[in-house]
């Protein structure tokens, strides 16, 4: 792939989806972007550019250009401190401050929920930690990412020895039906979760999400240059309850990117709350 | 490589921040900067601090917000806080005394203030 | 059309400064960053003391993006506020809005308020305003100190000449402001300014009580500006001074010899003095140190280089080009590597694979061929050694540097992993090769299309696939 072919890709993907591939990353996306061409029976990249960007099919293939660039490298339990700062902090000060409304579920929102395991390691918490403590309590767990691909494989349920390798055996054991080298995870834990298809940086769409009491959005931001941040994280701030909490990867910062919310420190975390 | 304490300077201006941790470093402490509250709220959590040095007038996050993001954290409710402004006034010093902080030293400082009020709190090592 | 518009803008202005709502608050501030109007841009104003953090963000987001003269007028007053929060706000502000603030910040210059005057004069340096520079000059005179001494700094940031002899004649005036003076002259630099640090520091260097501060932000400076003549008459202090001063003298000089293009000079530096300055907290003096130790072609030389990669990436920067063109550098890298004094970490492992790769036909090195190969035997075996605690990342350069150091070896070393039990060793070995170009590749990720494990013929295949693929574009 020349170097003009691929400035040319990392502006369409730009348009399309906020996501930037920077200089360094031009092997990783003239890869993935291989199979694409050898798979439509095309002859070079040049063809697939003119197809996806002018072609008559491009809305079918737009779907499938996201999956093959999305990296999707997950599993469950990966945030530890941000699981126990949800279920040992956050939770109980959310619920305390809506003492009399127990028919309102617990709404959380997993984006960018690739193959599902953090939205499914939340509902686990659920019914494990919080269920015993506050039997009333409903939640519902929205997971959100921009492959197709993935979202297929979140609502299947079934896993390997992959992305079970960091769970604590008590669930594993409790949520789990073992098929030879295949999990699959109970029906139970898949009904508190629905997953969608959604761009984070669509506006109209994003602006449909609302009254989130805790999102996760760990490790895509890292995908955006500033102005897209930007733009994703004030939509994340608007689709929040006052009082909500907001998580982001680790090594990653709103320094720059929003003056919103105010910072809070957990072990080994930090969470973002809607005032 | 160091094996003594950990000092956070926290001041908008690179010049303070520099002054700060060349005269900290060449007593023997270990320092890392940041720009603003924020900044530094997002690095505490990352190492072991033993104290924080900050300015009151930051954008993004100020001092005092700073401090009591701090005094509301178990993790940070006893890490010992010198602010270190330009600000002389009485109502600034009585606002810091409330929220428990160690020291508050007026700007200008000189290499031997600060390094004199640090070591007041903390030696080098323990 | 316009009327309609207009409309808008009212209504989002009325509901920005009265709604209860906070969140219609914060939308309504957010519709209107493309209004350049002053009504519009006083209420977003207003809005910067709303109770909601949410809205004052918004808020300062929308003014940003307007971006004009009239946003930095109407937020100007904010620095004088009551609150804070407020003060701080109008300041990052007015930083954003760069040259379009400075007319209204310019007359606050001379605001009754010391506070506020600092506040301005720090925000006016942060800009880098030019045209401050007359204005600053004359507040060298202010009776706050806090005020001189930002206004030294803004000098330095604005970088004008004319302050020079001004900020010489500061210097002494007052003990607080000569670490920041001197800061400032090798900013601003010049002849004039490179002749007083040097008078100053040759001065300071013979007095015992001189405060290090100030030698520190001389040296620096001098390490900015300085020359020659300068690096000439600088040298022969390096005796006179220790630890931090030392080191941050060495790298004044290194400095000064890259910019005069005499790099070659410094090779006449102390190898302890630069040994010990490669130990220093600061990356850029660790940098310099670099630098001078790369004019000594030693062994022991290259040993303490090479123990110093993997820390930062801009130290690597200047270590692994100079690393790769040292004599006999891979026979170091291996004893190293064997004492355990160095960590097989990627950027070692890479380095190794650069290295072989150079060797062209006939022109091997004498320590490639010395007791029959022997140095390429003890290469395998300490990257094989390295695998079980490398990371996916550093295995997959291992495996790259294993099949340039020795295919066959690689091939076998990698079936033996691949002969594990655990279905996803297999496909992590697959994954690991993919991107390799050796000829002995599609044979051995061939073998496990007949795996009995069904996701691992899956990738085999794909991979196989890919290959072929990437090998047919390319070809093109």
């Amino acid at each position: 792939m020349s170097d003009d072919m691929f400035r040319q890709f990392r502006d369409l993907i730009y348009q399309q989806t906020g996501i930037y591939f920077l200089d360094n990353k031009k092997y990783l996306l003239e890869g993935r972007l291989a199979k694409r061409v050898q798979v439509l029976n095309l002859v070079d990249f040049d063809s697939y550019y003119q197809l996806v960007k002018f072609g008559t099919r491009r809305l079918e293939e737009l779907p499938h250009l996201y999956n093959a660039i999305t990296i999707n490298e997950t599993f469950f339990f990966r945030n530890e401190p941000q699981f126990e700062a949800f279920e040992r902090t956050l939770v109980p000060q959310i619920l305390a401050s809506r003492r009399n409304e127990t028919q309102r579920p617990l709404r959380v929102w997993s984006a960018a929920s690739s193959s599902g395991e953090e939205a499914y390691t939340l509902a686990m918490i659920y019914f494990e930690r919080l269920k015993p403590l506050y039997p009333w309590l409903n939640i519902e767990i929205v997971g959100t990412d921009i492959s197709h691909g993935v979202l297929e494989i979140a609502r299947q349920g079934v896993y390997r020895e992959y992305s079970v390798r960091n769970m604590p055996k008590e669930y594993l054991d409790k949520y789990f039906q073992r098929d030879g080298v295949r999990y699959h995870l109970d029906s139970r834990v898949r009904s508190v979760v629905r997953f969608d298809h959604l761009n984070l940086f669509d506006r109209p769409r994003m602006r449909l999400m609302s009254r989130f009491d805790v999102v996760f959005c760990a490790n895509v931001l890292i995908y955006f240059d500033t102005k897209s941040k930007i733009q994703v994280v004030s939509d994340l701030y608007d689709a929040m309850n006052p009082g909500g909490f907001l998580f982001i990867g680790y090594a990653e910062s709103l320094h720059g990117i929003s003056s919103a919310f105010k910072l809070i420190n957990f072990p080994k975390t930090v969470a973002y709350k809607k005032e | 490589m160091l094996m003594g304490k950990t000092v956070l300077v926290v001041d908008d201006s690179p010049t303070v921040r520099k002054f700060v941790s060349v005269s900290l470093e060449m007593q023997g402490f270990s320092v890392t900067s940041a720009c603003d509250g924020m900044d530094a709220l997002e690095k505490l959590p990352r190492k072991r601090y033993d104290l924080v040095i900050t300015d009151l007038n930051m954008p993004n996050m100020d001092g005092f917000a700073l401090i009591r993001s701090l005094r509301e954290n178990a993790d940070f409710k006893e890490l010992p806080v010198i602010i270190l402004t330009s600000l002389s006034d009485q109502a600034n010093k009585e606002e810091g005394t409330k929220l428990g902080i160690t020291s508050y030293v007026v700007k200008p400082f000189s290499l031997e203030k600060i390094q004199y009020e640090v070591s007041k709190y903390i030696s080098w090592a323990d | 059309m316009r009327e309609k518009a207009m409309e808008e803008i009212k209504q989002y202005i009325a509901t920005l400064l009265s709604s209860d709502d906070p969140a219609s608050r914060r939308r309504a501030a957010e519709e209107l960053s493309e209004s350049t109007g002053f009504a519009p841009i006083a209420a977003l104003a207003a809005a910067l003391r709303d109770e909601n953090q949410g809205v004052r963000d918004a808020a300062t987001r929308s003014l940003s993006s307007i971006g004009t003269k009239n946003v930095a007028r109407a937020v100007v007053e904010y620095l004088a506020d009551d609150n804070i929060t407020t003060r701080n706000l109008a300041a990052s502000l007015l930083m954003h809005l760069k040259d379009e603030s400075t007319e209204a910040l310019l007359p606050y210059m001379y605001d009754r308020d010391h506070n506020v005057r600092k506040f301005v004069v720090d925000i006016v340096g942060m800009n880098g305003t030019r045209e401050a520079a007359p204005h600053l000059v004359k507040l060298l005179q202010d009776p706050d100190e806090n005020v001189v001494i930002s206004t030294v700094e803004a000098l330095g940031n604005v970088g004008s000449a004319e302050a020079v002899a001004a900020l010489a004649k500061t210097f002494d005036r007052h003990p607080y402001l000569r670490a920041t003076a001197a800061e400032a002259l090798g900013k601003i630099g010049g002849t004039a300014a490179n002749d007083f640090l040097l008078s100053t520091f040759q001065r300071m260097v013979k007095d015992p009580a001189s405060d290090p501060l100030v030698l520190y932000t001389v040296i620096e400076a001098l390490g900015v500006v300085g020359g020659k003549a300068t690096y000439d008459a600088l040298v022969q202090s390096l005796v006179s001074v220790r630890g931090k001063l030392r080191r941050v003298l060495i790298n004044a000089l290194v400095k000064m010899g890259e910019r005069c293009g005499q790099l070659e000079g410094c090779a006449t530096l102390r190898k302890e003095d630069l040994l010990d300055a490669m130990q220093d907290e600061d990356v850029e003096i660790q940098m310099s140190a670099a630098k001078g130790l790369g004019l000594h072609q030693d062994d022991e030389t290259t040993g303490a280089l090479l123990r110093a990669v993997s820390r930062t990436e801009a130290l690597d920067g200047i270590l692994l080009p100079l690393l790769e063109h040292r004599p006999r550098v891979m026979s170091v890298i291996v004893e190293e590597l064997e004492a355990r004094r160095i960590n097989p970490t990627k950027e070692i492992l890479s380095l190794m694979s650069r290295l072989i790769s150079k060797i062209q036909y006939p022109d091997i090195p004498a320590e490639f061929t010395k007791n029959n190969g022997r140095l390429l035997h003890r290469a395998v075996k300490v990257v094989k050694e390295s695998w079980s605690e490398a990371t996916a990342e550093t295995r997959g350069v291992a495996v790259d540097t294993l099949f340039r150091l020795d295919g066959d070896q690689a091939v076998e070393f990698l079936g033996a992993i691949a002969r594990e039990s655990d279905p996803w060793i297999r496909t992590h070995v697959i994954e690991l090769l993919t991107p390799l170009d050796d000829p002995r590749i599609p044979g051995f990720i061939g073998q496990f299309l007949n795996d009995e494990d069904e996701m691992v013929r899956e990738l085999a295949a794909s991979t196989l696939e890919l290959r072929s693929a990437r090998a047919g574009l390319e070809a093109q």
